[in-house]
């Protein structure tokens, strides 16, 4: 015999064979093998994300504390009865050199008006002339400086009375805390230091403080890195690798405790919060990976508005004293600046608060079969970015009344850990309904730099999804 | 009613859109004939069933790079449990052949006895080889690959790859005919 011979004669023996085996058995330890090579990149995206994160969230805060740099702080908590007498004696001691400090606010009427008597034309009328001014110019320059096209006021009275009505408030403020030069409307109106200011660059400052002085203001508490829902998980049927789907939550929160930066735990002084929304809306996708794993992705909108009452209180002078206001437009007025004696004045305001967020929820889920559908317990993380501003509402309609009474917003983006629970249905074959309690919890201290307080909140809710399988 | 099995081409189709029905197809219709194969490069049972393993899941990953008109499935599927099996022993140390050893013209087998040796005989005899002509043997004589194709696979010269053809028909004729002699002494 040749060698191909040979050759053929082995290869004939071999060639057809096949060794038994059991292609069930075959069938899931390729499952399995499949799965653990998935956890090895699985736990890369994971560092990544946490990475880029982590990044992201230090150049925020970098950001973020350059602006509070800027910000002047509004609370008079701080002023205790030292401080009062070392004001009291500054007054006397030099008059004009407060006048000097106070600067910006001070076209006061004679008698104290308070801001809920203050009519709403009044507080357009004042933001429109506000931002109607480019610029400011120092007391004596009067007609030369007037900007074209801007007449001298023959409605003085009227004009003067109103800016007089809002001024007030502010006055008091500007005693009280020495500082406040971002406030819109002290810098929009005048300016009797004779130094002057220029107000270009402040009218549209967001991140203008509250313009009231408040003893316990829980609402400067820096919101939220909404701990927020793990939504539900949502399903198909194994056979499907891809879906995606639509979800929607409504859920309720509110303070677990507020505490003092000593620690000592506060009253809960939005015990009477109303929530008017708590909604949250989001689509996602998912793909299957085997029998029993999940990876979900999906966005999400949240919204929360709430509004509270509480009692603020601050401090303001007794005795006045007579100035001479130069406005731009020409006018000049008189208004009267507080005198020496400080006394705590109280009432009840109406505040809001409004949350938005975006969520970016990641989610690794286990599909557990039970009698009529799934349980899918989930791990994940989610990215978020949220903003909440908080205000005063004072207008009939029950908006805050943004032109006179500033926002503040804070904004945050930060990384949740996500754990959840979801149920699933199966409604036909390719088309699956979620249901999945909906809660959060905070594990750390909300509070923003510059306020006393820390809070923490909870949350609860229910989830509500439908996912459809694409192939 | 029995459910019909699909087709190549739907089975195919079915795997390159990763259906879980269509992979366990494929697994239930060649594995036992891959496993075969797996056995041959294989230095043991657990080796053959890991090399199986990952045959199947990078057939499931690169399913969507089989062209019909370039061959077979069994046959795509059959190099891809070659190439997986000399992955799975990288190191070979081979003694690179310089010369090609000169073989007589005609071998002293009787072609009766491969009648009587069945596959795991043959794979007994083929696993005596020396690394390298176990390689250059199976993928020459059972998956009919070229020298040029061995040579690449193994990162040898093609001189080599046919020295240790040579070299691997010279033992395999003599323990066959070792065989044959005990048989028939045995007679």
């Amino acid at each position: 015999m040749n060698w191909q011979e040979f050759e053929d004669g082995l290869k004939n023996r071999v060639e057809a064979h096949e060794t038994p085996l059991d292609t069930d058995a075959l069938w899931d330890q390729l499952q399995q093998k499949k799965r653990r090579r998935l956890i090895v990149p699985l736990w890369w995206i994971f560092g990544g994300v946490c990475l880029l994160g982590t990044v992201f969230l230090f150049g925020l805060n970098w950001v973020n504390r350059s602006t509070e740099k800027r910000m002047p702080g509004h609370s008079v908590e701080g002023i205790n009865e030292a401080q009062k007498s070392d004001y009291q004696a500054n007054q006397i001691k030099n008059p004009n050199k407060n006048t000097k400090q106070i600067t910006p606010a001070t076209h006061s009427s004679p008698k104290h008006i308070t801001q809920n008597t203050v009519p709403q034309s009044a507080r357009k009328r004042t933001s429109s002339i506000s931002q109607a001014i480019p610029t400011l110019q120092k007391p004596g320059n009067t007609d030369s400086n007037r900007p074209a096209g801007h007449p001298k006021s023959n409605n003085t009275t009227s004009f003067t009375n109103n800016n007089l009505a809002v001024s007030d408030t502010f006055t008091i403020q500007e005693n009280i805390e020495i500082v406040n030069k971002n406030s819109v409307v002290e810098s929009g109106l005048k300016t009797t230091d004779s130094t002057g200011f220029s107000a270009q660059g402040l009218l549209f400052r967001l991140e203008t403080p509250p313009l009231f002085v408040v003893s316990t203001d829980t609402s400067k508490v820096k919101l939220p890195t909404l701990p927020y829902p793990f939504v539900p998980a949502i399903i198909k049927p194994v056979q499907h690798n891809w879906q995606v789907g639509i979800h929607t939550g409504l859920y309720s929160w509110g303070i677990i405790r507020s505490t003092s930066s000593t620690g000592d735990t506060l009253p809960l002084t939005r015990v009477n919060e109303r929530l008017l929304e708590a909604v949250i809306f989001g689509i996602h996708g998912q793909k299957q990976m085997g029998d029993r794993w999940r990876i979900r992705l999906g966005a999400q909108y949240v919204r929360l508005n709430s509004v509270f009452e509480w009692q603020k209180t601050w401090l303001t002078q007794q005795s006045t004293q007579d100035i001479t206001n130069y406005f731009i437009n020409g006018d000049i007025t008189k208004s009267t600046l507080p005198g020496a004696t400080l006394v705590e004045k109280s009432r009840t305001v109406r505040n809001y608060n409004q949350i938005t967020a975006i969520n970016l929820p990641i989610d690794l889920q286990y599909r557990l079969p039970v009698r009529h559908g799934v349980l899918l317990p989930s791990i994940g993380i989610q990215p978020n970015f949220s903003q909440k501003s908080s205000g005063t509402i004072l207008d009939k309609q029950g908006q805050p009344d943004k032109t006179i009474y500033s926002t503040l917003y804070t904004r945050n983006l930060g990384i949740n850990l996500r754990l959840g629970l979801a149920f699933e249905l199966p409604v036909g074959k390719h088309t699956v309904i979620s249901l999945a309690p909906t809660g959060g919890i905070d594990l750390a201290n909300r509070t923003a730099k510059g306020y006393a307080q820390k809070e923490r909140f909870w949350q609860f809710g229910l989830s509500l999804g439908i996912t459809r399988a694409i192939f | 009613m029995t459910e019909r099995e699909p087709d190549l081409f739907t089975l195919v189709q079915g795997c390159i859109r990763q259906h879980p029905a269509s992979q366990k197809e494929l697994v239930r219709r060649y594995a036992a004939s891959l496993l075969s194969v797996a056995r041959r490069y294989a230095r043991n049972g657990a080796d053959a069933a890991d090399i199986l393993q990952d045959s199947f899941l990078l057939v499931f990953k690169k399913i969507d790079t089989f062209h019909p008109d370039k061959g077979t499935l069994a046959g795509w599927l059959r190099k891809i449990v070659v190439n997986t099996a000399l992955s799975h022993y990288r190191k070979f140390n081979f003694s690179h052949e310089k010369a090609v050893e000169t073989l007589p013209e005609n071998c002293d087998v009787s072609p009766d006895i491969f009648a009587k040796m069945g596959f795991d005989e043959i794979l007994t005899l083929v696993n005596t080889l020396p690394d390298g002509a176990r390689e250059v043997f199976n993928m020459a004589v059972f998956d009919e690959f070229t020298h040029d194709e061995i040579a690449g696979a193994l990162g040898i010269p093609v001189g080599t790859s046919r020295s240790l053809l040579s070299r691997a028909r010279r033992i395999l004729q003599e323990k066959i005919a070792k065989i044959q002699s005990n048989e028939l002494a045995r007679i």
